[in-house]
């Protein structure tokens, strides 16, 4: 078994998760790599990926588990040739079980470039931050799924909640950045890194989770 | 990325995105920019064959570059429209207007004003004539292109027929001829399959009946030679899921059974078949280069493929790879009992033996029976059936023959004691179209077709059989359309000016605006819906599409006789498709 860290970037960001996962199940298929498939009527390869993101933000974290012998450099050396772009292998890592990073993830870095960000970090780190709730009128307070804000060369990066455990969806911290910010318009949003939850409770990098159950 | 802060604000963005795998580089050196138009949005639009083949050969041009554009859904439209932005290519964004040549491939009459809508959105006029030198020349061709009358006018030209052979001559002329639209018109026009609106003269007499045309004949274009022509080893991979998601190999065109409301069988003769051996290194070829889980064998009817046992074997190495074959358009007699597992579909199109006599359908009520029960007995877990109502000679008792068969159908998915399999039925509105031998007949009315879908869903909805109808508006719509002529031009643009697009997504059509937009051009769709007498001259009799229109008639009489025609493997029946030499049968 084999887990790989891919990025989702340019055209690929506006690919549906469901349609990431086929992307990349062809790309194995194109690119001659074996692999383990489900048993039953309708059989597909197993794959495993990280949970969703919001269309059309970019990330350099995404992961994916496939049930496969073949090993991490080939792997990666294959699946680039033939993936689509914007969906390349970053690394890859070879494991005995599959970590489900789906179940395990509890953060992610987002770094949020603009300059009207820049020097606010203060203002950023005391105050609430609130949106307004999808159905329109009442106001919601989503401070609790912000873990961290840190001052970056072009902005700042936001260490939000991610996944099973408690979500705060990008786009919705960006509104209430919006909120706060008027002039807020950022130039570039990204998905730098992924922390997964250990047993003893401790987030963790993602890369630090997978290297628990290397091969 | 360019356009970023729009796709951000639409549903599916990846419709827009382009960089799908397979896809071309636009920034290839090019002497000709071709970007071909699809009228119908994303997913329908990829799942085009025609796309797939005739993008992939303009792009393997090394003079030509071949991008994509496709129907906006209307949260798009609404943004460029609001922001004056150019309807742009999938590939580069660039604005369609700076394009040599936009090519729209017209498959279903109901996306006629899809056509003024992306017209509108690249900037362009509607109307050929009122295009000038330094836009686009803007062409179609596709299924419709066999009565292209009712937007005839829409276009500088139209190919009739097959396009790979026929857009390859074109674009020759084209660079002998780059800037001078009329003369390339001109010698456009002598080549086999184009046809040029302008140059066509249609007289008319008093009574709103056509008196006859000033032109010589346009020829419907085909390929001699299938096994030799061009198939692409590569396809598109679209960004999200397609109407259609999977590889497609074409085993054959044409159609040997001669059912007598089917356009597509008789327009697409004369009958040619892909060798196995060129068909099986063409799936092989496609599963490397897409990576697809499935492949499907592609045709009017794939049973009837001569060599299909031996060419399922040739496959068998794509099966232990993964890769589902699926066989598609199989019939009722002799279908492959080991693809039944899933969901199949079958088309006895009538519920009663005489009235599939009529039609020429060759099936027997023995051979229903037969099918059902193989079906059954295999893993089939989804029957679904496919009925016309309106057909010809149709009395009430056919109606109820339709429930018969699905009941029949019932019963016997019962006696197998397993599980009982999902049986969905599912009836069209039967629609005359040109070069069949229905092409004089009346459309039902309304009334009649409401009381024939009313009595058929009351027995479903008693005995639990999922039913799904056409709707008869946008059936009625498309026959006007069908058997039209060039003065409907003028109402698909009062159409469109009431806001009429994607008129073949319930949710978007709007029969009452159609209809105000007959009142207010003063045409009668009634004209177009009438039965005609033989002596008529139709509005595509212009056109000759390698079928005698003697033969059609004779077909026509012969269903009125309820006698039937043999399959033309059984013996040659003197269609007129083989005067074009290649008839695989004759």
């Amino acid at each position: 078994m084999l887990t790989f860290r891919f990025q989702k970037v340019g055209a690929a960001a506006f690919i549906p998760h469901v349609n990431a996962m086929r992307h990349i199940t062809r790309a194995i298929r194109r690119a001659g790599i074996e692999a383990a498939y489900s048993q039953g009527f309708n059989p597909h390869m197993n794959v495993y990926l990280s949970p969703p993101m919001p269309l059309g933000f970019e990330s350099l974290c995404e992961y994916c588990t496939v049930d496969t012998k073949t090993g991490a450099e080939e792997f990666m050396r294959l699946y680039n040739a033939h993936c689509l772009k914007g969906m390349e292998c970053l690394e890859a890592a070879e494991v005995v079980a599959n970590p489900n990073i789906a179940a395990a993830a509890a953060a992610a870095l987002y770094e949020i470039e603009d300059p009207a960000l820049i020097g606010r970090l203060d203002e950023l780190q005391r105050g609430r931050f609130t949106v307004e709730e999808k159905d329109g009128g009442a106001e919601k307070d989503i401070t609790e799924g912000v873990l961290a804000i840190e001052r970056t060369p072009r902005g700042i990066s936001a260490l939000l909640k991610y996944g099973n455990m408690g979500n705060l969806r990008i786009d919705r911290f960006l509104e209430a950045l919006a909120r706060r910010i008027p002039d807020f318009k950022p130039q570039r949003v990204v998905k730098a890194r992924l922390y997964c939850c250990d047993g003893s409770g401790e987030i963790i990098p993602a890369q630090q989770y997978i290297s628990k159950i290397l091969r | 990325m360019i356009y970023t802060h729009i796709l951000k604000k639409v549903i599916k963005p990846a419709r827009y995105t382009g960089g799908e795998y397979n896809s071309c580089d636009p920034a290839k050196p090019h002497e000709i920019s071709f970007c071909f138009c699809f009228p119908e949005p994303y997913e329908v639009a990829m799942s085009n064959l025609g796309m797939k083949i005739l993008y992939h050969m303009l792009n393997d041009r090394p003079d030509t570059v071949c991008e994509r554009c496709f129907m906006p859904w209307p949260d798009l439209s609404e943004i460029l429209i609001r922001q004056d932005i150019p309807l742009f290519s999938i590939e580069s964004k660039k604005s369609l207007r700076e394009f040599d040549i936009l090519g729209f491939s017209i498959h279903h009459e109901l996306c006629y004003t899809n056509i003024l809508h992306m017209l509108r959105l690249a900037g362009l006029p509607f109307y050929a004539r009122e295009r000038g030198e330094g836009m686009p020349l803007v062409i179609a061709g596709g299924p419709c292109s066999v009565n292209p009358e009712p937007y005839a006018e829409f276009f500088d030209l139209i190919v009739v027929g097959e396009g790979e052979e026929c857009l390859n001559s074109l674009l020759g002329l084209y660079l002998e001829e780059k800037g001078d639209r009329k003369r390339f018109l001109e010698r456009a026009a002598a080549i086999e399959g184009v046809y040029v609106p302008s140059l066509l003269e249609v007289q008319y007499s008093s009574d709103g009946t056509i008196r006859g045309f000033l032109d010589p004949k346009v020829k419907k274009t085909f390929v001699r030679d299938l096994d030799n022509s061009y198939f692409p080893e590569r396809m598109i991979i679209p960004n999200i899921e397609a109407v259609h998601d999977r590889a497609v190999i074409e085993l054959f065109r044409g159609c040997s059974n001669g059912c007598r409301f089917c356009q597509a069988g008789f327009a697409t003769r004369p009958i040619r078949y892909r060798s196995k051996g060129k068909l099986s290194r063409q799936a092989a070829k496609l599963i490397e280069s897409t990576g697809y889980e499935e492949i499907s064998l592609s045709s009017l009817s794939t049973g009837d493929y001569p060599e299909l046992r031996d060419l399922l074997d040739e496959l068998k190495p794509l099966k232990e790879k993964w890769t589902n074959i699926s066989l598609p358009s199989l019939r009722l007699r002799g279908f492959y009992g080991e693809f039944a597992a899933g969901s199949l579909t079958f088309a006895p199109e009538a519920g009663t033996q005489r009235l599939r006599d009529v039609i020429n359908k060759n099936i027997t009520d023995e051979d229903i029976e037969a099918a059902f029960k193989e079906a059954f007995s295999a893993d089939c877990s989804n029957l679904k059936l496919y009925f016309m109502t309106g057909l010809p000679t149709e009395t009430m008792e056919d109606i109820e023959g339709i429930a018969q068969v699905a009941l029949l159908a019932k019963r016997l998915s019962r006696s197998e004691g397993k599980r009982p399999p999902s049986i969905t039925v599912s009836s069209s509105v039967f629609l005359p179209k040109p070069f069949t031998p229905f092409q004089w007949e009346a459309m039902d009315d309304r009334q009649a077709t409401l009381e024939k879908q009313a009595y058929l869903r009351q027995i479903f909805r008693k005995n639990r059989i999922k039913y799904s109808y056409h709707d008869y508006d946008m059936s009625r719509l498309e026959a006007i359309f069908s058997r039209g002529d060039r003065r409907l031009s003028e109402v698909i643009v009062a159409a469109y000016r009431k806001g009429c697009t994607l008129d073949s997504w319930t949710e978007f059509f709007d029969a009452k605006k159609w209809d105000e937009a007959f009142s207010e051009c003063g045409i009668d769709p009634g004209f177009y819906l009438r039965k005609r007498p033989f002596d008529e001259v139709l509005p595509w009799d212009f056109i000759d599409a390698h079928i005698s229109r003697k033969y059609l008639q004779r077909e026509c009489e012969r269903a009125y006789a309820g006698v039937t025609t043999r399959d033309c493997r059984l013996g040659c029946n003197g269609c007129g498709a083989s005067a074009g030499g290649c008839c695989a049968l004759c």
